[in-house]
């Protein structure tokens, strides 16, 4: 765990005490907030053909199947084509071009066997945006419908309808009788079954998640047009080089005939996302919109309805775990024994080992024993990153194993996970031993206990915090130790100065709405000595303007950006000997001051930072490269609390409020890093007690025009899946920064990101549970039916 | 299943039956037709096209009355829309919303859902919130219309817009932003009605903007402060 050369060549401050002009200001506001809510910003979806220099365009969809497997009978899009609309089909993409990577690899559209519901099979493009739904209704499908598998315990057992080559699970196999064979993820550390026969107290249960959508508020989409054999997609993606590079192979043509920008981010600030929580990475449309350009000789804009958004889009996978905890009498944890599935969907692949890392890295434990299986399925598209790898639910699934384990022990749960979490100095990945760069703990969890005032609020298991009337309020804790994920070095980055003082900062990044918008040119301008972003532009995500930082994604935006302050050096490298001269120093001995450069040998003898951008004859650009390292444990660590009534003659729930502190290194933009800790435990209540995308079981029921069939989605849309409204914002959030610096990192900042809504729902769960008389939930969501059980399981016990 | 950019599509968007196939004569006509114009638009009629270019201030006198033989027919409606009349080519089946987005080149209004489901298509009618992904554009005629653009505007709406807007830059109200168009149309709607509001009269108003990033307590802080700031206070 060496400190970076930034550090060390003054750049990057790494001090807890250290003062910044920019780094942490309470003042700083969002710098694309104000174009944003006045229509001056351009999402992908607001991309009009004038944006692209285009006269007009053409407006494609998608027709996707409505069974989750089923043989494609025959398609005809012949109507359609005599109406003078473009259609596709599998045959007229190109031969062998494929989407997605390794054995599950696929093309963009199928025409023999569709494995999930929403599985695109048509894709049209019609002049005007009305005529893409008249051009889909021209086209005929016809399905013969097969048995499908929705559960990983229904594709897991004997006899099963095999999704692919090979069987239902990636990297592995299922023998006879059902016997899972081999599985992806296989870990030992010490010995479970002896520590599990000596240990006082132990604990065997099962918990599980369920399939839930991203939901971005502005779907995902793009816009392509060809110019002479060179492409253009304007996409909503997280990563413009991802898509590059799989539209570049499939078409077989060079990386330099691809230009792929998130929005318009080529231009001055011209990138915004609309969100993307792991979902606008890649996609089928991406390719097919390019596709479908290159035949019509149009610009073509495809973007996703809700339906085709929540159906043929990625998800996050249900993940199920069998636990078996042991422990000593005085609360010492000494075994933990998992043996997990993941529900990956039709295309997924080995998913699951970053929250079996949660599950090592968040408790010390010297037996642990680790197996979990990936299982592919036809209850969706593709299990995958959704505002983080599975640690989601990860957490959910731990921390209710370990607060029921404190109710076994009968020990304050806050005072159980105090003995047992991982914690430091010294703290290191059990199985990899490697250190840890920072944690936050025990810091976190004692500041979330006072600032929530969780010895006046604990009154022991089964007691609510206060009953009133009906009404029931009960406290929960729970704690959080994440891997940063997405570690695709290097991440490169560039810093300009012209000789007009104008600052200008170039990344491959992005910004979901979490304020990367903000957070990296406050980055480079700190750097600089500036104390305002005022002459800071920021030009971003586009393959032609700006070079690859690697995926905005894995919490790892504001880290990535370390790459600035090596722009930030290496400009200075070049322009300090220019700046030497005309003061009169030596350029090794000069420093950026506030608005200044200036002499540290000799602090009065400075320069006004814009009178030394006048000396420069032509703009001037620094370029930084930055690797995440290998050697150290890089993990993002917190605690939380929540307060949760209940009211036991109507099964409604409400949180009222939560306490949230989250380790995040050093804040870099102070508004931006609070409501982002704030939005992430808001999600968090949908996660908790509304979110799962429904399907209706029934097995091959001759489907009636206009309804859904048996075996499709029931609940595809905003309304019906329930996202968290201001009706369900808790009145009370309470989130505290706890600043472990990281040496790592930029002025040590680790970054927030996914972890603001990691452990957000089982903190909920386990304030329920306790006002409810200690009833274990078992599953997420909580929805108001299990709500009723656990009241009528309260009353029968007696405890109401 | 429809593309994300078409205005109410037929609801039985999987099996493929439409009830109303009896249009494509006209519609490929017309489209034929635009192609070979190079442009969108026939006989002064602008599409709802996506082209922001295609707005026709004013008729052609020779506009070809095509209302009466064809009930799918584009017409020229006026519509007053941030305190301007623009004229504007619509189809019975084009909302509100696909007119300002598609055909005036007003994106700040968004479509996160296209079915009334999240609100972030807010614009006022009459001073009054309603979601214009719904909205018929052809019963929008005759009304006043306002959209986030709307601040740029003199009007007692836009005084409360600015103040939103301001307010919603120093106290953080969005994230990705993507539904804050909507949520501060409702907020405007709120504060020309109610200048001091309640939380729960904020809840209440605000019921129908979802933010998927969670921002509530930043949107509740944006619209005290703008209601601070109205009624003359410092806030
Ligand atoms: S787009 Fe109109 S309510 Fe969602
Ligand atoms: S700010 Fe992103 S959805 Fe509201």
């Amino acid at each position: 765990m060496s400190s970076s050369s930034t550090e060390s060549s003054g750049l990057n401050n790494l001090s807890p005490t250290a003062k910044f002009n920019l780094v942490g200001n309470q003042t700083v506001t969002r710098r694309d907030i104000y174009a944003k809510i006045t229509g001056q910003r351009k999402y992908t979806s607001d991309i009009l053909p004038s944006d692209i220099g285009q006269s007009s365009m053409w407006y494609a969809g998608f027709l996707v199947a409505p069974h989750p497997h089923a043989k494609v009978t025959s398609i005809d899009v012949s109507a359609a084509q005599a109406a003078g609309y473009f259609a596709l089909v599998e045959s007229d993409l190109p031969v062998g071009a494929m989407f997605g990577s390794g054995s599950r690899a696929y093309p963009p559209l199928v025409s023999s066997e569709v494995l999930y519901p929403g599985q695109p099979v048509a894709a049209v493009a019609a002049p005007t945006a009305n005529e893409v739904v008249d051009a889909l209704n021209l086209i005929k499908v016809e399905y013969e419908q097969l048995p499908y598998v929705f559960t990983a315990e229904e594709a897991l057992a004997a006899g099963a309808p095999q999704l692919w080559p090979g069987g239902n699970v990636p990297g592995g196999g299922v023998g006879e009788n059902g016997a899972v064979t081999s599985g992806t993820l296989n870990l030992n550390l010490g010995d479970v079954d002896s520590a599990l026969a000596s240990a006082d107290v132990v604990y065997e249960d099962t918990f599980s998640t369920s399939v839930q959508q991203h939901y971005e508020i502005l779907p995902r989409g793009a816009v392509a047009y060809w110019s002479g054999g060179t492409l253009t997609v304007r996409a909503s993606t997280q990563w413009a080089w991802l898509v590059q590079v799989t539209l570049a192979n499939y078409f077989g043509i060079p990386l330099s005939d691809v230009e792929v920008s998130t929005s318009l981010g080529g231009y001055e600030d011209g990138g915004a996302l609309g969100n993307g929580l792991g979902n606008k990475v890649s996609g089928e449309e991406y390719i097919l919109a390019a596709v479908l350009a290159q035949k019509i000789g149009a610009p073509v804009k495809f973007v996703h309805t809700r339906l085709t958004h929540a159906r043929t889009t990625t998800n996050r996978w249900p993940f199920s775990a069998s636990f078996r905890l042991g422990a000593m009498n005085d609360g010492t944890l000494v075994a933990i024994d998992a043996v997990c599935t993941a529900n990956v969907g039709a295309r997924g692949g080995a998913q699951g080992s970053d929250a079996i890392g949660d599950f090592y890295n968040t408790y010390v434990c010297p037996n642990m024993r680790f197996y979990s299986i990936p299982v592919t399925t036809d209850a969706y598209s593709n299990g995958s990153a959704m505002r983080s790898v599975g640690e989601e639910q990860g957490h959910f699934l731990l921390e209710s194993a370990m607060d029921e384990l404190a109710h076994k022990l009968n020990m304050d749960p806050a005072q159980f996970r105090l003995k047992n979490m991982r914690q430091g100095p010294g703290a290191a990945d059990p199985f990899s031993k490697l250190p840890y760069s920072t944690i936050a703990q025990p810091q976190a969890l004692q500041t979330v206990m006072q600032a929530f005032g969780w010895s006046n609020l604990w009154k022991g298991w089964g007691v609510p915090s206060s009953v009133n009337g009906t009404k029931r309020v009960g406290v929960g804790v729970c704690i959080q130790n994440a891997a940063k994920g997405a570690p695709f070095p290097p991440s490169t980055s560039q810093v300009q100065v012209d000789p007009d003082g104008t600052v200008t900062v170039f990344s491959g990044l992005t910004d979901h709405g979490a304020g990367g918008n903000t957070t990296l040119p406050i980055l480079a301008a700190e750097a600089l000595g500036l104390t305002s972003l005022a002459n800071v532009k920021f030009i971003q995500s586009d393959t032609q303007y700006t070079t690859n930082s690697s995926v905005t994604a894995g919490s790892q935006t504001t880290h990535n950006s370390h790459s600035l302050l090596y722009a930030v050096e290496d400009l200075k490298n070049q322009w300090f000997p220019t700046v030497a001269n005309k003061i009169g120093a030596s350029a090794n001995n000069l420093a950026f001051g506030n608005n200044t450069i200036y002499d540290t040998t000799n602090p009065s003898n400075s320069i006004s930072f814009n009178d030394a951008a006048a000396l420069l004859t032509s703009s001037l650009k620094g370029y930084g490269v930055w690797n995440i390292p290998f050697n150290v444990a890089i993990r993002s660590t917190g605690a939380r609390m929540a307060q949760v009534e209940v009211d036991v003659e109507t099964g409604e729930v409400h949180v009222l409020s939560y306490t949230f502190a989250l380790g995040l290194g050093r804040t870099i933009f102070y508004k931006g890093a609070i409501h982002q800790m704030m939005g992430g435990s808001v999600m968090g209540v949908g996660s908790a007690f509304y979110e799962e995308l429904l399907v209706d079981p029934s097995q091959n029921v001759t489907p009636t025009p206009g309804y859904p069939t048996s075996g499709s989605w029931l609940n595809p849309n905003f309304h019906d899946y329930q996202i968290p409204t201001i009706m369900e914002n808790p009145d009370t959030p309470n989130v505290i920064p706890v600043e472990n610096i990281d040496p790592t990192g930029p002025y040590g900042a680790t970054g927030i990101g996914e972890n603001t809504i990691i452990a957000a729902d089982v903190s909920y769960i386990n304030a329920l549970s306790n006002a409810l008389g200690g009833y274990r939930f078992h599953k997420t969501p909580v929805r108001i039916e299990d709500v009723v059980a656990a009241i009528q399981w309260m009353q029968a016990n007696g405890t109401s | 299943m429809a593309g994300e950019d078409s205005a109410r599509g037929n609801s039985n968007e999987e099996t493929g039956s439409n009830p109303l196939d009896t249009k494509m004569n006209r519609r490929k006509f017309l489209k034929a037709s635009a192609i070979s114009a190079g442009v969108v638009g026939l006989g002064g009629i602008a599409l709802s096209s996506g082209n922001a270019t295609t707005v026709i201030e004013t008729p052609t006198a020779n506009v070809p009355s095509t209302s009466n033989a064809d009930p799918f027919a584009s017409q020229i409606v006026t519509l007053n829309i941030n305190g301007k009349d623009v004229q504007v080519g619509v189809e019975p089946r084009d909302m509100l919303n696909n007119i300002l987005r598609d055909s005036l080149g007003l994106i700040g209004t968004k479509r996160p859902c296209n079915r009334m489901e999240c609100g972030g298509c807010t614009v006022l009618i009459d001073d009054v919130p309603h979601m214009s992904c719904t909205y018929p554009a052809f019963r929008a005629v005759g009304h006043k219309i306002i959209t986030v653009e709307g601040y740029t505007m003199s009007s007692p709406e836009a005084t409360v817009l600015n103040a939103l807007q301001q307010a919603w830059v120093e106290e953080d109200g969005g994230q990705c932003s993507g539904c804050q168009p909507g949520q501060i149309m409702s907020a405007t709607a709120l504060l020309l009605n109610n200048q001091n509001p309640s939380l729960d009269d904020i809840k209440t108003a605000m019921s129908g903007n979802i933010c998927r990033c969670g921002n509530y307590a930043g949107i509740i802080a944006s619209i005290q402060t703008a209601a601070l700031k109205l009624q003359g206070g410092s806030a």
